[in-house]
């Protein structure tokens, strides 16, 4: 092959939830928790790498490298994959991470019947997701719901209904918020200060996590 | 209750050996959204999808490690109400055979909705799966269990502000129809429920991006089920369009 190959990176992240078995975390070994979580890992790594086998669609692509990260809570499990890879990098992240709820789905399915996955989304080429904290909130957070162009200032009295306040601003390089199915673009407003302007007509809860997004295709 | 697939620490398979072969049965719903309201109904993507969705399903135990292998007598997977920001892909898998097919099931219809996404032109950054879930499933020990999804018709409030009100239909999760416009925007909350399914949602239901715990119910004079939330919920300000997931619970 000709000329160089420009590697590009993106990422997916999704949900297992199980809203009907309180302390599932807490009263599960540890042992045990992470040999699921293992098993949830070699088996999205497994699907990486053979890929055109779930997806024979794919274009061909060389992987240059991934990662397969978990963040445990008391009703779910955040499964998150990042692929760099010559082609589809955001698309090859998903299969991924399918995989890997999907086998934290099987591991789990005994304890209650209502598990299931939500949730799962993916950045652009070359762009990624990051989860970020948000201050100190009521404990069932803040809702929020939009119609398109209404717009909310990023970092305010967290005490206004229907404010956005996160722990820090928001870094130069971000340019989506997701909250809930809620999609923010960020802008500067006449002052300059940051606004999330709503993309789409949609409603979330700020609880303690929301998910900045970088270089969404439009 | 703990998972089975973890034996002293490490992962291993469930030895299925004594258990009887019956009649098996899995439905799984799976709802995609599109934040660009830009889905299109391409022929070409919905084929790769179908016949992508089958070949995952066929081999499920070769990526999902401590799965048994089934001869299946049925695979399908559907996408219904394909409109400009979403689709609901339905994968209903049957056998004749010792285990459960739930897993198979998610597999196909997730593999189904990401082929459907990933080949929609360049727009593919702007699907979001937003659940896949088990809505139906029969056969073996667990006998059938169903899960039910709804649509939020009206909010409503009473003029007693500690009880509040969602009235709410149920539908056929197999059918599920466009949603209907936003009705003007509400605080809203409990629940009036014009159908007895979500009766059995003892523990919790799911509205829009909510758990809402169900502490007290009563049936009104109407046969309308009045569903009293638990303080936590007073956040949930709810939408018309909101889905309405109920538990899976026995038949």
């Amino acid at each position: 092959m000709n000329g160089v190959m420009r590697i590009k990176a993106g990422e997916s992240t999704g949900k297992l939830i199980w809203p009907d078995v309180e302390n599932l975390i807490e009263e599960t070994p540890k042992g045990d928790i992470d040999s699921i979580l293992l098993t949830a890992r070699f088996a999205a790594e497994n699907a990486i790498k053979n890929r055109y086998i779930l997806a024979p669609w794919l274009p061909d692509s060389i992987v240059n490298k991934y990662e397969v990260k978990f963040e445990v809570n008391n009703h779910h499990i955040t499964s998150h994959v990042r692929v760099e890879a010559t082609a589809c990098p955001g698309i090859i992240a998903t299969l991924g991470n399918i995989v890997s709820l999907t086998t934290l789905l099987d591991m789990f399915k005994s304890v209650t019947k209502n598990v299931y996955i939500a949730d799962i989304f993916m950045s652009g080429e070359n762009y990624n997701i990051k989860e970020i904290e948000i201050l100190s909130l009521p404990e069932e957070g803040i809702y929020i719901e939009a119609n398109v162009g209404d717009e909310f200032p990023l970092v305010i009295n967290n005490s206004v209904p229907g404010s956005i306040a996160l722990k820090s601003t928001i870094p130069k390089e971000y340019d989506m918020l997701l909250i809930g199915d809620l999609w923010l673009k960020i802008v500067s407003d006449p002052m300059g200060m940051l606004v999330a302007k709503a993309t789409n007509q949609g409603s979330g809860t700020i609880t303690d996590k929301a998910f900045l997004i970088r270089g969404i295709r439009k | 209750m703990k998972p089975t697939h973890i034996k002293n620490g490490l992962p291993h398979m469930v030895d299925v050996t004594d258990k009887n072969v019956t009649s098996r049965k899995a439905i799984v719903l799976t709802e995609v959204i599109h934040t660009g309201n830009a889905i299109k109904h391409v022929k070409e993507s919905l084929v790769k999808a179908s016949l992508s969705s089958t070949i995952a399903t066929k081999l499920l135990p070769q990526f999902i490690p401590m799965t048994h292998p089934i001869p299946f007598t049925y695979i399908g997977s559907d996408s219904t109400d394909i409109s400009q920001d979403r689709c609901f892909v339905t994968t209903q898998v049957r056998a004749n055979w010792y285990t459960g097919m739930e897993v198979e099931g998610y597999l196909g219809s997730l593999i189904y909705a990401l082929t459907f996404a990933a080949n929609q032109d360049k727009s593919f950054y702007h699907f979001i799966i937003k659940r896949s879930m088990l809505v139906h499933k029969s056969g073996g020990k667990s006998g059938t269990l169903s899960r039910h999804l709804g649509k939020i018709l009206s909010i409503k409030t009473s003029v007693n502000t500690d009880q509040k009100y969602i009235k709410i239909k149920k539908l056929d999760p197999l059918f599920i129809s466009n949603y209907p416009p936003l009705a003007e925007k509400d605080n809203s909350y409990p629940l009036l429920v014009t159908d007895a399914d979500l009766y059995y949602a003892k523990g919790y239901i799911e509205v829009g991006p909510h758990f809402m715990t169900i502490t007290y119910r009563e049936i009104d004079e109407s046969g309308h089920f009045l569903l009293m939330l638990t303080p936590r919920c007073d956040m949930a300000v709810v939408r018309v369009n909101h889905t309405v997931v109920s538990l899976l619970t026995e038949e």
